[in-house]
């Protein structure tokens, strides 16, 4: 654990002298901070899109924008929060954007069904396992989709997420909940009723 | 997390973020471009800048600049300060 804090503590540090160099336009600090933090900012779009391909292209456009707002960027606080919240808004762009820009009929299927176009190629290279729980995170609308990917996959806690979206916790609680019941049924797990939540097994009488 | 299904959850989706790479090329582009938008945007890079949005000197080619500034000295306002003060007054 102690090796852990210590390896953050290092990290922060390095980050804080890596954004002072970007913003004097220093080009291979911005690489080294891109090597640091690439797959973090990847995965989350990956997740978000569905799409390998606009993953890429975003995860570059997340660390231009980087180089090109680091003055706005205070070196003194964590990078973490500012990647999460420039990758989540960007990905959110795209998918909007995605839906109103409908392309050949086989997407617009694809699209009906699972509320976003998939990458054709891209999920025939899933194995099964993966691919079950893509379709289930697919499945979610967005807003759940970009909660449910920051909490699960990325471990941050629901006040984190909170301050990236810019959204109250309430509203995080709320998107989780229904985020995670539908994963859960997607998936064929057991859905638990919560406290203070309606349950949502109850059939009626 | 509180039970097992969620454990689940979050375990497939580390397992599946893992097991993706991100394309070698990207920080190889991601340089270009930037390297690139450097010489093209003098507001990159300067020390001296205030902020980071796109400046009042990508403004400079145009034909009527924009002022950037309150001064008194600045000709949009010695041309409105002209037309609205009467002539005899300046006589």
């Amino acid at each position: 654990l102690q090796q852990l804090v210590r390896y953050k503590v290092k990290a922060a540090v390095n980050d804080h002298d890596l954004i002072l160099k970007i913003q004097k336009g220093d080009l291979e600090a911005l690489g080294e901070l891109y090597d640091r933090h690439q797959r973090l900012v990847y995965r989350t779009a990956l997740a978000i899109t569905n799409d390998g391909e606009a993953a890429a292209d975003l995860s570059q456009d997340v660390f231009l924008r980087l180089f090109r707002f680091a003055e706005n960027i205070d070196p003194a606080r964590a990078l973490e929060p500012w990647l999460y919240r420039m990758t989540t808004n960007l990905a959110y762009d795209w998918v909007k954007r995605r839906r109103r820009w409908p392309g050949p009929i086989e997407d617009l299927v694809d699209f009906i069904s699972t509320g976003v176009r998939q990458n054709p190629s891209y999920v025939a290279e899933m194995n099964d396992e993966w691919r079950e729980m893509y379709d289930a995170l697919a499945s979610l609308p967005l807003q759940q989709r970009v909660v449910v990917v920051l909490y699960y996959m990325n471990d941050l806690s629901l006040q984190e997420i909170s301050e990236i979206l810019t959204v109250p916790v309430g509203t995080v609680k709320s998107r989780l909940h229904y985020g995670r019941i539908a994963m859960r049924r997607h998936l064929g797990l057991q859905v638990q009723p919560e406290a203070g939540w309606p349950d949502l097994n109850f059939e009626g009488p | 997390m509180d039970n097992l299904s969620d454990i689940y959850i979050s375990q497939c989706l580390k397992n599946w973020a893992a097991s993706e790479q991100p394309p070698n090329n990207i920080r190889s582009r991601l340089l270009l471009k930037a390297a690139s938008a450097s010489l093209h945007d003098e507001s990159f890079a300067s020390p001296d800048a205030s902020f980071a949005y796109p400046s009042y000197r990508q403004s400079a080619g145009s034909l009527f600049p924009i002022p950037t500034g309150g001064s008194f000295y600045q000709p949009l306002l010695w041309v409105l300060h002209l037309n609205l003060t009467p002539i005899k007054n300046i006589a």
